[in-house]
């Protein structure tokens, strides 16, 4: 049958548009240029390549039906995820929440409850000179209710914190926050990990030994047959939050060294690695711990970490996003502020004062490297060997040469070592042959997992080099 | 000042245009896009209320929208606040739709009109949605002054008001709020009888009749807290629609002997009986409420609005009651009215514009709002497909119809404008002799493709209705229901009662049992020549030629398609149906001389079930 346009058009609805399909490109092309400028070239070629393709795309008809449906399809998908994954935990506890308040306030919200006692149901409605206000609003004065509307949405909002705050609570508690390591406020040596913790972060398993030590339970005294080494270092030894304790470089150290103890001088039964390293400590926090717990009778005594690490005064935990022994956060909202607070102190002020303070000179740096030399002196005073482990970092390993920082203080700290035969070691060239390993560096300073791998290998070596050399 | 009133997003979407408080144009989205009950919003029935009032590019003063979208939003969330986390289903459907649409309505509506080339308005205005019920109700309406009773499923927050309306404004002066809604209980029953929600309550309230009202105090005690003056709570712990996506729960089921009538399946016993309770009970509210607002307002006018305003079984009720002395029902009375409503309100009460009377007669213009076609584009889409025609003119057309409706011949009619509002008052129509006793199988089962139980109304002229229906006002928009006198029925043959439903509606009750229910009652049309003088001169022609003034008169579609709209529409609807004549305008085309009707698709299909 044919027919006549007996009106213009009938419309269909508009199109689809290719507008999703521009931002699409111009957004990929934008982040294959950021990706690009944080060195991953390959990924930002692989951006660039598919951003390249939808604009070319777009220039055929054809295509352009099929890369419209893909975007329908993958708009309706992520709708189904968004609506998920947003929306459905939104109502469920928000809105249940909401319920859950109203129920308990008895607040008869839409008026459901049957009231016998009462002639009538009729409500007086709002004069016509209030409604006539909002004849041009999209909204309008709502129903006089039976209960005072403002104390039903009092009730809803603090509902609603309540429910946000509980919510971010579990959020924040399954990204690791809520149950911190506590360290102990010691006048001598400032602050360590308070003894016998065990907590689960969301790297792994953290243990505290009875004398602050990340690592497993030892005794004071040495076993017999035993060889023991001390590492004294920082955050780099301890490892972070992000990794678990078996993962740390000491505690794999410790593991290949009793594949086969018997390499060590005197074939030793086993050996005990006891890792020292706290998060924020300079030479002066090392040198304090082993003045005040000694050195554990140790065959060898390790110093490890960035040689910036001499620029740290003996500071206190007030300088860091810390909780002290008896005042573990309740909440984990309470750590995560800490951290956002420290975070933001640390951007206003260029870090806190003392911390990689930048001097060149200075005292700061004369009495890290002097206690360093006074842990060598007393560990060779006891008997014990000494090595120095010196990390280099990322941004190092790429230039292949030690940074302004770090080489002031290798050309102060080597020739002390060297006078006083202590080992050490820059191990620039391992790392930078690693460089290409994926998840070698956490964060540029500390290592990941790979990292840990890697650097336990090298350690053994060097454990086996240092500890049978005259 | 040119004002375009909308409705749109919830179901029935319309639009209207309204220059200096006359009607110029109204019609309903779904007789354009075929999409039955389309609730997107109305392009086409604005495209055409625009072209019809020759509205300039710039020309366009006032939207008004027929709701407040953000107190109904706030309502949605207030509902979710004591039904989650059950509801989820309805909130993960709707929110989404509001935060990326609805919400953002005068810019949906900008961007529409700037589609059709068309600058901004100059203002927005938005009526509450009772506002615009009001609004369409009395502002057409011949009165000076009346009481207006709303009532419908829900709007914002209000299902049912008691105001007022005086000169050129309407107020609301009591109110009723969801989720104790009328509207709601009547779809509630309509849903658990089988029926489609929204579109299957006339057929609840068709069925009525065949039942005792067995259940009535069963809901009175259990689903409905009814207060004297017509006030009411419902029992939340019997209805699914607060926390589920079903009109009832379980507790419903149990209540009344077993789970819903599944669509489609045998009629029994306990639909028909549940469908007189509930209407029974709908009555005796809607009488309370008349009451009510009688005595609050004082006045001796009823206009009436709002879906529930569609019962003209309880309409017919509250006239008998004599309550008021004179009542105006909006025909439009659903949400496709509050288009018209929202526009009629914006100039009386928002720009405060005297109202001008017409002595008596109501400002709706007999509902003819839609489009019309001319001969001469008739006879080209005719010529062009070559559909062999007659023409009829001058006073020979009227003879000539109803020559064949007299020899029992089924006419199907298209002429002048099209109505608006659900009904079809002879401009749409199918028409057909009423004396016949087959006629209402015949039509049901071989035309509309129908339910068989329900029945036909009946188009009179006005002058004659107070013969055969105990009537005494007109009822030009088909929204009273009247009984046949008695001079006029015959008694029942056998025990009807006892008979299968498709036996018992063929039973011959009266002179012209095509349009007598099994109760006697028919929904009736009064045509004045006034409004509709080519309808009013054929079915002058047909009392000539046969004695009786009436005709069956049914809209020009089939079950589950909208309304026809153009000759195209009707032709096709005449085409696949057993219409043996179809007079479009001036052309009388009949079924035998037309050339072989084929199509490609299975049409029945295309059309959902409602």
């Amino acid at each position: 049958m044919k027919d006549l346009q007996w009106f213009p058009p009938i419309l269909e609805p508009r199109a689809a548009s290719v507008r999703p399909i521009l931002w699409s490109v111009v957004a990929g092309a934008a982040f294959g240029c950021l990706l690009f400028a944080r060195g991953h070239r390959i990924l930002a070629l692989g951006v660039w390549v598919v951003t390249s393709l939808l604009a070319l795309g777009l220039s055929s008809q054809s295509l352009r039906r099929h890369l419209l449906r893909a975007f329908d399809w993958l708009g309706a998908g992520a709708g189904r995820v968004t609506t998920l994954a947003v929306l459905w935990p939104f109502y469920v506890l928000v809105f249940g929440a909401i319920r859950l308040a109203l129920s308990a306030a008895r607040i008869d919200l839409l008026g459901l409850r049957l009231r016998r006692e009462q002639p009538s149901y009729w409500r007086p409605a709002a004069p016509e000179t209030k409604r006539a206000k909002y004849y041009e609003r999209l909204f309008t004065v709502e129903p006089a209710g039976e209960q005072s509307h403002v104390f039903a949405w009092a009730i809803g909002i603090l509902a609603f914190v309540l429910l946000l705050a509980g919510s971010s609570e579990l959020i924040l508690r399954s990204m690791g926050f809520g149950n911190p390591i506590v360290y102990r406020v010691d006048p001598r040596i400032g602050y360590y990990p308070a003894p016998h913790q065990d907590v689960h972060r969301y790297g792994g398993e953290i243990h505290i030994n009875a004398f602050g030590m990340r690592c497993r339970d030892v005794a004071a005294e040495k076993p017999a047959g035993t060889f023991r080494i001390l590492m004294l270092g920082d955050s780099t030894l301890y490892g972070g939050s992000y990794i678990d304790q078996k993962q740390t470089y000491a505690a794999r150290l410790e593991y290949l060294l009793n594949q086969n103890p018997g390499e060590l001088p005197n074939s030793p039964r086993r050996v005990e690695v006891l890792s020292m390293g706290v998060n924020g400590w300079g030479p002066q926090h090392e040198l304090a711990y082993v003045n005040a717990f000694g050195l554990f009778h140790a065959d060898l005594v390790m110093v490890m970490g960035p040689p910036a690490d001499a620029y740290r005064p003996r500071y206190g935990i007030e300088h860091f996003p810390f909780f002290a022994e008896g005042h573990r956060p309740d909440f984990a909202w309470q750590e995560f502020w800490e951290h956002l607070r420290w975070q933001h102190n640390q951007r206003s002020t260029g870090g806190s004062a003392g911390f990689d303070s930048g001097s060149r000179e200075g005292q700061v740096l004369a009495e890290g490297v002097d206690a360093w030399i006074g842990i060598a002196t007393l560990a060779q005073a006891q008997g014990s060997k000494t090595d120095f482990e010196l990390l280099p970092n990322e941004d190092e390993a790429r230039k292949g040469r030690a940074g302004e920082l770090t080489q002031l203080v290798l050309d102060r700290l080597l020739p002390e070592l060297a006078g006083r035969r202590v080992s050490e070691a820059y191990p620039l060239p391992l790392i930078r042959s690693n460089l290409g390993v994926p998840k070698l560096y956490h964060d540029g300073a500390h290592l990941d997992v790979s990292g840990h791998r890697i650097y336990a290998q090298y350690l053994r070596d060097r454990v086996l080099q240092v500890a049978s050399a005259e | 000042m040119n004002i375009l009133g909308i409705s749109a997003f919830y179901h029935d979407s319309a639009a209207c245009l309204v220059r200096d408080g006359r009607i110029i144009a109204a019609a309903q989205e779904e007789r354009f896009s075929r999409r039955k009950h389309d609730a997107r919003f109305p392009i086409n029935a604005v495209t055409f209320c625009l072209r019809e009032g020759k509205v300039g590019k710039d020309g366009l003063d006032i939207v008004a929208y027929y709701e407040k979208p953000l107190s109904k939003f706030v309502r949605i969330l207030k509902s979710h606040f004591v039904s989650a986390p059950q509801n989820w289903e309805a909130f993960r459907q709707a929110i989404p739709l509001w935060l990326k649409e609805r919400l953002w309505l005068p810019y949906t509506i900008e961007a529409e009109l700037h589609r059709l080339g068309y600058a901004p308005p100059h203002k927005f205005v938005y009526p509450e949605h009772h506002q615009s019920h009001q609004a369409s109700a009395f502002f057409p309406s011949p009165f000076q002054s009346a009481a207006i009773l709303t009532a419908d499923g829900v709007g914002e927050f209000d299902t049912t008001t008691i105001g007022k309306g005086q000169g050129n404004g309407v107020s609301i002066l009591w109110q009723q709020t969801f989720p104790h809604s009328l509207g709601l209980l009547y779809s509630a029953f309509t849903y658990y009888t089988g029926f489609k929600v929204n579109s299957g309550e006339y057929k609840l309230m068709g069925l009525a009749p065949y039942g005792r009202p067995t259940y009535a105090d069963r809901i009175y005690h259990h689903l409905v807290d009814l207060r004297p003056d017509g006030s009411f709570r419902l029992n939340m712990k019997y209805f699914g629609f607060l926390h589920e996506m079903r009109m009832t729960n379980r507790n419903f089921d149990e209540l009344f002997g077993g789970p819903p009538r599944a669509p489609e399946s045998e009629i029994t016993r306990r639909e028909m009986d549940l469908a007189r309770s509930i209407q029974v009970v709908t009555e005796e509210i809607v009488l309370r409420m008349a009451r009510a607002a009688r005595s609050q307002t004082d006045e001796e006018n009823l206009c009436m609005a709002g879906g529930v305003a569609l019962n003209c079984v309880a309409n017919g009720a509250i006239a008998r009651a004599k309550i008021f002395r004179n009542i105006w029902i909006q025909p439009a009375a659903g949400d496709a009215g509050g288009a018209l409503g929202a526009a009629m309100f914006a100039w009386h009460q928002a720009e405060n514009q005297p109202r001008t009377l017409d002595a008596g007669c109501d400002a709706m213009r007999g509902s003819y709002l839609g489009p019309s076609f001319r001969d001469e584009d008739t006879q080209d889409f005719l010529t062009a497909n070559g559909y062999p025609f007659r023409v009829l003119e001058g006073e020979g057309r009227a003879e000539a119809i109803a020559t064949q409706l007299a020899q029992e011949r089924v006419v199907g009619m298209f002429q002048g404008a099209m109505e608006y509002g659900p009904r079809a008052l002879g401009n749409r129509s199918i028409l057909a002799d009423a004396r016949s006793a087959t006629m209402q199988s015949r039509l049901n089962l071989a035309t509309k493709f129908r339910e068989s139980f329900r029945p036909f109304a009946p188009a009179i002229l006005e002058e004659r209705a107070a013969d055969w229906f105990e009537l005494d006002a007109p009822s030009p928009y088909m929204l009273m229901v009247a009984n046949l006198r008695e001079d006029r029925r015959r008694p029942p043959q056998n025990d009807e009662a006892s008979l299968p439903l498709d036996q018992w509606v063929n039973q011959v009750r009266s002179v012209t049992p095509a349009i007598t229910h099994v109760d006697y009652s028919s929904r009736i049309q009064t045509v004045s020549a006034r409004t509709n003088p080519q309808f009013h001169a054929i079915l002058s022609a047909f009392e000539r030629m046969t004695g009786c003034p009436l005709l069956v008169n049914t809209s020009f579609n089939v079950r589950s398609e909208p309304i026809v709209c153009t000759p195209a529409n009707a032709y096709q609807c005449f085409m696949r149906t057993g219409i043996d004549v179809l007079v479009l305008n001036k052309f009388i085309l009949h079924k035998g001389e037309q050339p072989a009707w084929e199509e490609s698709i299975d049409w029945k299909q295309e059309f959902g079930l409602d």
